[in-house]
């Protein structure tokens, strides 16, 4: 009796700890990505301030500490994009809503940019001299971008599906709601709130789709992180947009169920 | 003799008792079951009632849901290498 008690409860405590683990995945990985970027901040403000040191006094521990700093920042920097992509991948397995297609190429994406980044580690690793670190930085700039382009094109991609799922799920609220306001005697308030959340919803529906077209244009050559960004500040609009409509819903439903 | 009709006296008296009781059972037995039947009844009216309910075809938590899902998603950008 006692073994099975105690099998019962290695089995409670491990299901507890997977589910635990899995539930937390996605958030902590994006709070491990803030605190990589705060780090890598950091590192290349100290970065900066060696250059600036050794451009005032070229003593050699001036340029080993542009060397040192150089390194510094561009580990953190590699540690920050590889917090974003596990973030990244943590946030598309527990997405059901995004269709399998989406989730698997972010999945690809990521586990070949999570290699690349060990190469570009070795390359960092091995910055001697000031014009190595200046070198290595360089081609990082490019190589950074390049790590982040293919998940970040297909994680717009993820967003601009869920937008329309959520534009589709109030559309479909907005008619059920007219169908029953129609039918009622006294409904001109309700008609004049279902009217607003339509234009808003319509409007939220294009700008997912101007955020799309934004989002197919995170690619290299190119401007794919600002193309990227463009692509956010659409779909953040359409979020406004759909959260009037949401809100008008809500009061056309009030005053439906006020009629009687 | 009188004692024979006593006892049938009281035979009888019993009976009668008896035979009460079960239509007074009887009674209170429909009367209950008269009270059951109109429970159905008041619930159909009360059935009736919320059917007559205006339905908006939408629930309020359908509702709330899709603000809570609108206000938790964030839409973070990327920060180049030198930003």
């Amino acid at each position: 009796m006692k073994k099975t008690w105690l099998v019962v409860a290695v089995i409670a405590s491990l299901l507890f700890q997977a589910g635990a683990a899995s539930a937390a995945t996605a958030g902590e990985a994006k709070q491990s990505w803030l605190a990589a970027g705060k780090i890598r901040i950091t590192a290349d403000t100290t970065y900066r301030q060696a250059q600036l040191d050794y451009a005032a006094d070229k003593t050699p521990e001036n340029e080993q500490k542009v060397v040192d700093t150089a390194k510094t920042v561009l580990g953190a920097a590699l540690d920050e994009a590889e917090a974003w992509l596990n973030w990244k991948k943590a946030e598309s397995e527990e997405d059901t809503a995004v269709p399998e297609s989406i989730r698997q190429n972010i999945a690809n994406d990521v586990a070949k940019n999570l290699a690349k980044i060990n190469g570009l580690r070795e390359e960092v690793s091995g910055i001697e001299t000031r014009l190595e670190a200046g070198t290595v930085f360089l081609k990082m700039l490019g190589a950074y971008v390049e790590l982040l382009v293919d998940v970040a094109r297909n994680t717009g991609a993820a967003w601009a599906y869920v937008g329309n799922q959520r534009v589709q799920l109030a559309a479909d609220y907005e008619a059920k709601l007219r169908e029953t306001a129609e039918k009622l005697n006294d409904n001109a308030e309700i008609i004049a709130k279902l009217d607003i959340a339509k234009a808003e919803i319509s409007v939220a529906k294009s700008k997912i789709k101007t955020a799309e077209a934004a989002y197919k244009k995170v690619v290299l050559p190119g401007t794919p992180l600002i193309k990227f960004s463009e692509g956010n500040n659409y779909l953040r609009q359409a979020r406004e947009n759909l959260i009037n409509a949401q809100l008008q819903l809500a009061r056309a439903f009030d005053l439906i169920i006020s009629e009687k | 003799m009188k004692k024979q009709i006593i006892i049938t006296g009281f035979i009888l008296a019993a009976g009668l008792i008896l035979a009460g009781a079960g239509c007074g059972g009887q009674n209170a037995e429909q009367g209950t079951g008269q009270k059951e039947e109109q429970a159905p009844v008041n619930q159909v009216e009360n059935g009736e009632t919320t059917t007559d309910k205006i339905n908006p075809g939408v629930t309020k938590e359908e509702l709330n849901k899709l603000k809570s899902d609108l206000e938790e998603t964030e839409y973070d950008d990327l920060n180049a290498l030198t930003k």
